[in-house]
């Protein structure tokens, strides 16, 4: 079925290729010209645009990598900066605490007066020492210097006491103490051999003391930096995720000893990266949550200067096409409106020449017409006198033949002069309603029985929707004839002569007759409607026959013109007016 | 019927003559005239029944004679000669300008048979009493 289908379609195009010939080539040829320029348009197109993308696109990551990379290794080298001095001064309160424990006997530390002395002595050279207490083996409290007495307190439960007591040495996480002062212990052990026990001495100090340390990292407003105790209790004051012992929402990091760095995203802040290094000796972890905004600032920066190159590139090639189109068109519009005006001179130019070889044709046959009126009646006259005095000579039988060879030649005379004058026909124009696809099919049937003969296939392509018309039929047919026989001629045995008509949009109608024959070429076309011009064989044509449809046309105010290419075929197309509006200045 | 007495006006003396003496064989009166003036005398002298006039005349049109000789002499019946077909020929028959027309050259069997229809009108016109009016 669809194979039955492809067949016809193809069979239809092959059919109007035969019917327009000329036309469908050009098409064609037209058609690949304009996807042949599409093709090369997109592929240098392409060649031209999709490195300068890849070269782009490579630079862009490129560039990223290496700024997220600095971005990262600066932010590790500040926060290893900061948890080093944060150790270095764990350990210097730790030395610091053990120096005394040492230094001084444990009864001058057991003696509140004296532990105060050196509680004070102590706070001048650190203020944020907050107190000093000495603790039994048992946890409880021995002796204490510092703002707040708290007699016979007990500590054997805390986690710093249970750490010191087994490691000789603790850090405790931060407390809100008993009156809101956030602090952290520092405890170490003192060894009393002779007794084999031992007493602690714990000193708390001030958290403002870490504080500063996490401010060491350089911070813009919108970073975050905060210790943890655990995995997610914050020790210091975060920015953004709230006071102390509040938690924070935090990836689970290792807890091996080294650096962390990663992207992080967060409700609070966003996209971030986030570092995280653990502090030696300490419950803490130091974390900061950075914005990466100089690198998104550089990365806008760039994408904004990527895409103003790219918009430059855009606007400049449309420009250049803009520039491009207006200039074709423009010259385009040049070169049409001057072929038309060629064309207009040539076809006037044309239609002068035409117009005064039909005048000279007649007026040449007009005068010549008075001599042989002379030499007709002259002849007639001696073949009256021979028939009014046949016995008057003796050779009459000899001048008879010679009179009416006479006659004959002005006979032969008379038709071509007629013929150029327009007699009888042209004379006699009788306007009339015509149908022509009528007059068409009239003269077929004249041509039958030749088309026959020679298997000429002629196809009648006739649109019945043409408007009648007010013309001449006689003179129609006598031009759709010699036409018609001009159509038989060109095209060998076995040809095809195609005759259509069409509506011409409301002012009239057309009617094309045309042939698949041997063509015209283009010297001879410029003058097939001059009078006498005939390629035919001497005796064969006259050369009126085109002449005279010329000015037949014309004169009942219609068209004719010829399409042909040199052995592909010719078109006549005669194009009618509604109304024949008689041109008078036509002879 | 008796042979129509014709006047020939035609400024080609030769031809015009020829086909007068073919008249004249076959029996026809006629007579030839060779210029409008010529034809205009020719009237005062004779009194044809037929003219036949040739569109170009040596200094005047063939048609203004026609028009003349029918204002003067009505009754007179016109024939046009002329060398080619012409539309204008049609309106002056239509008109009753002239009366017939004829091409050249002429055969001269389609010449006889126009003058004696032409002879045949000029008796209507005479019955139906044209000249009275006409003639002064």
């Amino acid at each position: 079925m669809a194979e039955e289908q492809t067949k016809e379609t193809r069979l239809g195009s092959v059919k109007d290729m035969l019917r327009s010939p000329l036309r469908t080539i050009e098409a064609v040829r037209q058609d690949r010209y304009k996807s042949l320029k599409v093709r090369i348009f997109f592929t240098v197109g392409t060649l031209a645009g999709v490195p300068l993308l890849i070269v782009t696109a490579v630079c862009f990551f490129w560039l990223h990598a290496v700024l997220v990379d600095d971005f990262s290794s600066h932010l590790r080298w500040q926060m290893e900066h900061a948890r080093a001095g944060l150790e270095y001064f764990l350990s210097d309160r730790i030395s610091s605490l053990r120096y005394l424990a040492s230094a001084h006997p444990y009864a001058s530390l057991v003696n509140p007066q004296s532990l105060r002395e050196i509680f004070q002595k102590r706070k001048q050279e650190f203020p944020e020492l907050i107190d000093l207490e000495v603790v039994n083996a048992d946890g409880l409290q021995i002796s204490y210097a510092g703002p707040y007495s708290e007699k016979g307190k007990n500590h054997a439960q805390q986690d710093w006491f249970v750490r010191a007591k087994v490691h000789g040495v603790a850090v405790s996480q931060v407390f809100p103490g008993d009156r809101d002062l956030l602090h952290y212990v520092v405890a170490v052990r003192q060894y009393v051999p002779e007794r084999d026990s031992f007493w602690i001495l714990k000193a708390s100090i001030d958290v403002e003391t870490l504080n500063r340390f996490v401010a060491e990292i350089g911070l813009t407003e919108r970073d975050d930096a905060f210790l943890i105790a655990g995995t997610d209790m914050l020790q210091t004051h975060s920015r953004f995720h709230g006071a102390v012992f509040q938690r924070v929402a935090m990836p689970s990091l290792s807890q091996q000893r080294g650096f962390t760095l990663m992207k992080y995203k967060d409700e609070v802040s966003g996209n971030v990266i986030l570092g995280a290094t653990r502090v030696s000796g300490s419950p803490w972890t130091l974390v900061a949550f950075m914005k990466p905004t100089t690198l998104e600032r550089i990365f806008t920066m760039l994408k904004r200067e990527i895409l103003a190159v790219y918009l430059i590139i855009v606007f400049v090639a449309i420009g250049v096409w803009m520039n491009y189109r207006t200039t074709h068109s423009i010259v385009n519009r040049i070169r049409d409106t001057e072929k038309a005006r060629e064309e207009a001179i040539t076809h006037s130019e044309h239609s002068a020449k035409l117009a005064s070889i039909g005048r000279l044709a007649t007026g040449v046959a007009h005068e010549i017409n008075n001599p042989l009126a002379i030499i007709n009646e002259k002849a007639g006259l001696i073949k009256d006198l021979f028939e009014m005095y046949p016995e008057s000579s003796g050779c009459q039988r000899e001048f008879l033949p010679l009179v009416n060879a006479i006659s004959e030649s002005v006979n032969r005379c008379r038709t071509i002069t007629h013929r150029l004058l327009g007699f009888a026909r042209r004379m006699d124009i009788s306007i009339e309603p015509i149908n022509v696809n009528d007059v068409v099919r009239e003269v077929v049937g004249f041509l039958e029985r030749e088309l026959a003969v020679r298997n000429i296939r002629l196809e009648l392509n006739l649109d019945e929707n043409i408007p009648q018309i007010e013309s001449d039929r006689g003179l129609l047919q006598q031009v759709f004839l010699n036409i018609a026989n001009n159509a038989i001629d060109a095209v060998s045995d076995g040809g095809e002569i195609v005759v259509s008509s069409m509506p011409e949009n409301g002012s009239g109608l057309k009617v094309v007759i045309r042939d698949n024959g041997a063509g015209i070429p283009k010297e001879v076309l410029k003058h097939i409607f001059e009078p006498f011009f005939t390629t035919k064989q001497k005796g064969k044509g006259t050369g009126l026959g085109l002449s005279l449809s010329y000015g037949i046309i014309k004169r009942l105010g219609g068209t004719i013109e010829v399409d042909s290419f040199v052995d592909k075929g010719t078109a006549f197309t005669i194009t009618l007016p509604l109304a024949a509006e008689l041109d008078r200045s036509v002879q | 019927m008796k042979p129509a007495k014709v006047l020939l006006v035609d400024d080609e003396v030769e031809l015009a003559e020829a086909i007068v003496q073919r008249l004249k064989i076959r029996r026809y009166a006629a007579r030839a005239a060779f210029s409008g003036a010529g034809a205009i005398a020719a009237l005062q002298e004779e009194d044809p029944d037929v003219m036949i006039i040739d569109l170009y005349l040596q200094g005047m049109l063939g048609i203004d004679l026609a028009r003349s000789v029918r204002r003067i002499r009505p009754e007179i019946v016109t024939i046009m000669l002329s060398g080619h077909g012409s539309s204008d020929a049609e309106r002056w028959i239509s008109n009753g300008e002239i009366f017939d027309f004829v091409m050249k050259p002429v055969e001269i069997q389609q010449l006889v048979q126009k003058i004696d229809r032409a002879k045949k009108e000029h008796d209507e016109r005479q019955k139906r009493g044209v000249c009275g009016h006409a003639r002064h």
